[in-house]
């Protein structure tokens, strides 16, 4: 037996080097590692996350949202719910965490690559699915067709509105967006309901790759809705679980016989169709 | 093949003491612990089962990570020594003397854990260092279920084996080259086996199987679990859902249990702290929450019917590996009276 060097339990310093609002509750986050080599040599998917350690308060994982096209920066858009992301929501630019990875398969590139492609977003879930449509737009012609559903509950939940209108203009993106309701004193003049009633409004042909991430209930509704239109070895679904560890030790990922961290949390829906409790 | 007199094993023992670290069962509280010795004799063989399997010398019920520095100083340092037990000496090697079978099978689980995909330093750090040397159970405790696992025999993951063949004779299976070398470092304490006793070797090994060896097995148990997640036999997992109190006993007791939450504590200068592992439980009603507070398996019949289809289904099918080894801790754990056999022979209609 020999003794390792390699500790992937071990935080490497970055440093914030800009933050901006989205909405009430998300940040937009920007990070460099302090060692400008790390830095270049820092390669990942889209799709893939990393693991953010504030010292004193802990660690939890984040998807990457920016595209692995840029390699100057790499960037987080998180929701502040607890422990961790609340002191990364207290973070000041110019500010130091610690990170590990990049973890997980990421999205199929290969399965994507020469494609038509649909995208369907619900709320957090255009994170990691952000990084993906940036990496095909700068890399348009390797990829064929680009339609986004993105559906959130309320108009002011809407993330990366520049970049929103951004896709809308081109000419080379269909984009639809819907939200759940409009409550009273928002403004909102487009589609109203559930991601779901997006999908009718866009042609599809039979061979096309659905990307998919959302919150735990939406993939249910989704698929079924999908159903007969697509093939299941072509449905991608990015899947959260707990995580404690991100590298196929701590259990808590588990989906049977799978764990998130290691064997997702990409997975196609042929994959895990018939696996107890993942959709 | 060599020959171990039983009178002369604390004197190996105490021999071994001046190069090794010496792990074994030892009681107390008319239970038995492994715990470091000091002297030969404190090591007894004739244990029945351990309250804590050896696990916990590989993987500490808590284990510090990582060190760090907080804020502009932010500094993260590998923590590998704490914990292991040879603190001052971190390359002195250890011996685990007196490992049963069963117990043996649960290592080669948690290896498999632990040393593949991202190896885990912590673990191997422990592991490397290492020698087994095992022992073989006469008696079924009425807790156990080696005979329904196949674990009351082992054929590697020691490095040397001791078979018990009568009172007070053992015959040394080799199962490394470390094992080997042990032999040879210490001549004195052998002697060569004869025909004779390879004779009640054979005996032993066979009378073995009828002592052991239970008529349910566990072939075919993942295909019966696969049709048994809801179907109209569901009921069981209701069943032991409404038993099971939701402790995690079962999982701290089990050999092969990896599962583990990881939290950071700051100094009281609040500058500096640490992140350690400590073990966590499936069973546990928040394991599986995501913010938001989405639990996948919010009740306790899905968290137990996790528990056992991780046992009995998903690690061989991960690894070709055993999830339980019937080592029967949780049996003699669990506040609920919640017995694995029980389920097992349910499951397969005996
Ligand atoms: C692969 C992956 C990618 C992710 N990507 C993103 C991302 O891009 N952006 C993002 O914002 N989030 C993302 N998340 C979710 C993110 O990891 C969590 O929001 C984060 O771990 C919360 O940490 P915290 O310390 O702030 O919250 P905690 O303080 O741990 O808790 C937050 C909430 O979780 C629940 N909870 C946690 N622990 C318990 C418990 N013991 N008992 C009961 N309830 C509990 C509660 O509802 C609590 O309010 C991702 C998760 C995964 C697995
Ligand atoms: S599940 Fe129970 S019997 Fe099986 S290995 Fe764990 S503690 Fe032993
Ligand atoms: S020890 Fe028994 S009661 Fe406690 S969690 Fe395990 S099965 Fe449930
Ligand atoms: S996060 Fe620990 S096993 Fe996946």
């Amino acid at each position: 037996m020999k003794t390792l060097v390699v500790n992937p339990y071990l935080p490497i310093p970055a440093r914030c080097t800009k933050i901006v609002s989205q909405t009430e509750l998300e940040k937009l986050f920007r990070f460099e590692f302090l060692g400008k080599t790390i830095q270049e040599n820092f390669d990942y998917l889209p799709g893939q996350f990393l693991e953010l350690s504030i010292p004193g308060f802990g660690e939890a994982p984040f998807s990457i949202t920016s595209t692995p096209t840029k390699k100057e920066y790499f960037e987080f858009c998180v929701r502040k719910v607890g422990t961790v992301t609340g002191a990364l929501h207290d973070l000041k630019e110019g500010k130091k965490v610690g990170i590990r990875g990049p973890f997980g398969n990421g999205f199929p590139l290969n399965d994507l690559k020469g494609r038509d492609i649909i995208v369907i977003a619900g709320g957090l879930g255009l994170v990691p699915l952000r990084s993906l449509i940036n990496y095909i737009l700068d890399k348009r012609d390797k990829f064929g067709a680009l339609k986004i559903l993105y559906g959130t509950k309320q108009p002011k939940e809407l993330l990366f509105r520049d970049e929103l209108k951004a896709w809308e203009e081109r000419k080379d993106v269909e984009l639809l967006i819907t939200v759940d309701a409009v409550p009273e004193g928002q403004e909102w003049s487009g589609n109203v309901g559930v991601v779901t009633t997006l999908i009718p409004k866009v042609e599809m042909h039979k061979d096309y790759t659905a990307v998919i991430c959302g919150p735990p209930i939406m993939y249910k509704f989704v698929l079924r809705k999908l159903d007969g239109k697509l093939r299941e070895d072509l449905i991608f679904l990015s899947l959260e679980r707990r995580m404690r560890c991100g590298i196929g030790k701590c259990g808590h990922c588990a989906i049977g016989p799978k764990y998130t961290c290691l064997d997702g949390p990409v997975f196609s829906y042929e994959e895990i169709k018939n696996l107890q409790g993942a959709i | 093949m060599p020959l171990i007199k039983k009178q002369k094993i604390p004197l190996l023992v105490d021999k071994m003491l001046k190069k090794f670290d010496v792990i074994g069962p030892v009681p107390k509280d008319e239970k038995y612990v492994f715990s470091k010795v000091s002297r030969g004799e404190e090591v007894f063989l004739g244990y029945d089962t351990s309250i804590l399997p050896p696990k916990k010398i590989f993987f500490p019920q808590e284990e510090t990570l990582i060190t760090f520095k907080k804020d502009e100083q932010l500094e993260f340092k590998p923590a590998l020594e704490d914990g292991t037990p040879s603190k001052t000496d971190g390359d002195r090697k250890f011996v685990i003397f007196g490992v049963h079978a069963c117990d043996i099978h649960a290592i080669l689980t948690l290896d498999k854990q632990f040393m593949e995909v991202y190896p885990d330093p912590y673990y191997i750090s422990k592991r490397a260092r290492s020698l087994i040397i095992g022992v073989s159970c006469r008696e079924p405790k009425e807790t156990c279920f080696c005979g329904i696992m196949g674990t009351y025999t082992v054929e590697k993951g020691f490095d040397l084996f001791l078979e018990q063949i009568d009172e007070d004779e053992f015959y040394v299976i080799v199962g490394s080259d470390e094992g080997r070398k042990l032999l040879s470092a210490y001549p004195d304490f052998f002697e060569a086996s004869t025909e004779e006793t390879l004779e009640k070797l054979r005996k032993v090994l066979k009378e073995k199987d009828e002592k052991f060896a239970d008529s349910v097995s566990i072939t075919g148990l993942p295909t019966l679990l696969e049709q048994e997640f809801d179907s109209v036999n569901g009921e069981i997992w209701e069943e032991l859902g409404e038993k099971c109190l939701g402790c995690g006993t079962c999982c701290l007791v089990c050999p092969t249990c990896f599962c583990f939450n990881v939290v950071d504590k700051v100094e009281l200068s609040g500058k500096e702290g640490l992140t350690k592992r400590v073990w966590d439980s499936c069973l546990l009603a928040d394991f599986a929450v995501i913010a938001g507070g989405f639990n996948f398996r919010p009740t306790q019949t899905s968290r137990i019917r996790y528990r056992i289809y991780h046992k009995l289904k998903y690690e061989l099918e991960r690894g070709g590996i055993l999830g339980c080894v019937g080592c029967g801790r949780c049996n003699i754990a669990c506040p609920a009276g919640i017995k694995m056999q029980d389920v097992i022979k349910k499951i397969k209609g005996e």
